[in-house]
């Protein structure tokens, strides 16, 4: 059986400015919209682990992989840690970093689409901003 | 066991050694082991059967004792009463000590016997002393490995270390930690040989283990073989899981791990049997032992002539076949190119 898409409209681009996040219910489900500079990115909020609020957790960077005794702190902003026992996931995909190829979070695909056109029966004054809406997509 | 490997075998000290030691060590030194709270036993800690004190540092002694009732094929030598010299306040002494032993285990054993096989001593009071030792003595091919005790003023993962590590996977010669005793817990001296037999095994060694694994030790030198002879095997599957477990949650600490702590144990790490933990229900102990990944990670040993001696014809009876080959057998000789 085909996998069901299902588009929801979780939020004007202006309520999650870049760093922010908004969580949102949608299809039964609590999922953590993401901005990193200007691109936006959805994981389900459950972490794989306990089952903690994930998308709760702070947004940060990571220790990136290195020699003994050196430290590369890098891509700040696009790591989130669990709130409870500091899994790190990588934003942009739901991979763990710890085990990305087997330990991961559920991401959804995230769309800007353009606004509504305004229906015509109602009397309207033009908007000086058009403003694009961030549309999460649910699969199955 | 056609092949037994017996890979903690005591020989004692004797008169040859103190001749070998260098002045003004040899006129100053005072003869002597340290002293345990062994008065428990009744007895020194040796099996009351091999004969009168002393025995143990006569090689004709070991091998009508142990290598020919057991048909072993290879004695790993570990020596005897000789490692407090790891924790010597004094490093010249320390060294000398070391370059002596040395001399006299080539000299005296492995010349001796083609079974035998020899742990070189270093001191680590003098990591640039040992690292010359090391080239002095380590390619003797009867020398298999480098000694060193559990009692450590410093976690063995520490850079300080690194140099001797350096030294050891160029000549291909495995680090063997061996329990001493001589720290106390975090919280002072222990009160009886019970307490202390117990603790002092595993305890200094879970220490190291988490250390040279964390510390980046296997990543520096991948080639290089640690041996945590004398502390057991399953008490180490749960301190395994508890570090994996935390790695998953503090991995930013040690980005320099490329596996989970616990993959280091197969290709890095290997572990001795005696003294063999006794469960109710051996069954119990192969699922630990295969947790431990034992076909390629334990090996047999007998720890000679203590009283704490695990025969090979009365343990791990029930384990597969080809399981305690590897234990018995295989294992060591591939570690130890026999």
């Amino acid at each position: 059986m085909a996998a069901v898409q299902q588009k929801f409209v979780v939020a004007m681009v202006s309520e999650i400015p870049p760093g922010a996040r908004k969580i949102v219910e949608i299809a039964g489900r609590s999922v953590g919209v993401f901005n990193i500079d200007g691109r936006f990115y959805a994981l389900k909020n459950v972490c794989p682990h306990q089952f903690a609020p994930l998308c709760e957790g702070k947004v940060m960077g990571t220790t990136l992989p290195s020699a003994p005794g050196q430290y590369i702190y890098g891509r700040q902003g696009e790591i989130i840690r669990c709130p409870w026992h500091g899994w790190e996931f990588d934003l942009t995909n739901g991979k763990s970093i710890f085990n990305p190829h087997r330990c991961r979070v559920k991401a959804y695909e995230v769309s800007l689409e353009p606004p509504e056109s305004q229906d015509p029966s109602v009397e309207s004054y033009p908007v000086t901003v058009e403003e694009s809406r961030v549309v999460v997509t649910i699969s199955g | 066991m056609t092949g037994l490997i017996d890979a903690d075998v005591h020989q004692g000290l004797n008169p040859a050694f103190w001749e070998r030691l260098e002045l003004p060590w040899r006129k100053m030194a005072v003869p002597g082991g340290f002293s345990w709270p062994a008065h428990a036993l009744g007895h020194n800690g040796t099996r009351q059967d091999i004969g009168p004190p002393g025995s143990d540092g006569d090689p004709a002694v070991l091998v009508r004792d142990l290598l020919e009732p057991h048909g072993t094929r290879y004695a790993i030598l570990t020596g005897s009463k000789v490692l407090g010299i790891n924790v010597h306040p004094n490093s010249l002494f320390a060294m000398a000590f070391a370059r002596a032993y040395n001399d006299w285990l080539i000299e005296t054993w492995l010349g001796y016997d083609p079974r035998f096989r020899g742990s070189m001593l270093i001191a680590p009071q003098d990591i640039a002393g040992s690292v010359k030792e090391v080239e002095r003595v380590g390619k003797h091919p009867g020398i298999v490995q480098i000694l060193i005790s559990g009692s450590s003023p410093l976690l063995y993962g520490k850079r300080y270390f690194w140099p001797l590590y350096e030294a050891a996977e160029a000549h291909n010669l495995p680090i063997a930690i061996h329990p001493l005793g001589l720290m106390p817990t975090g919280s002072g001296w222990m009160s009886t040989y019970l307490e202390h037999h117990t603790m002092l095994l595993t305890r200094d060694f879970m220490n190291h283990l988490v250390s040279l694994i964390c510390e980046g030790v296997f990543e520096q030198f991948p080639k290089l073989k640690v041996v945590l002879i004398e502390g057991g095997v399953a008490a180490y599957v749960p301190l395994l899981w508890r570090l994996d477990k935390n790695w998953k949650a503090v991995r930013a600490e040690v980005p320099w791990l490329k596996r989970t702590p616990s993959e280091y144990i197969p290709t890095n790490i290997r572990f001795t049997t005696q003294p063999i933990e006794e469960p109710e229900d051996e069954g119990l102990l192969l699922e630990l032992y295969h947790e431990l990944d034992a076909f390629h990670t334990v090996m047999y040993s007998s720890d000679w002539p203590h009283w704490d001696f695990d025969s090979p014809a009365a343990i791990l009876r029930d384990f597969p076949e080809d399981l305690r080959r590897r234990i018995f057998v295989e294992n060591a000789r591939e570690l130890y190119s026999l």
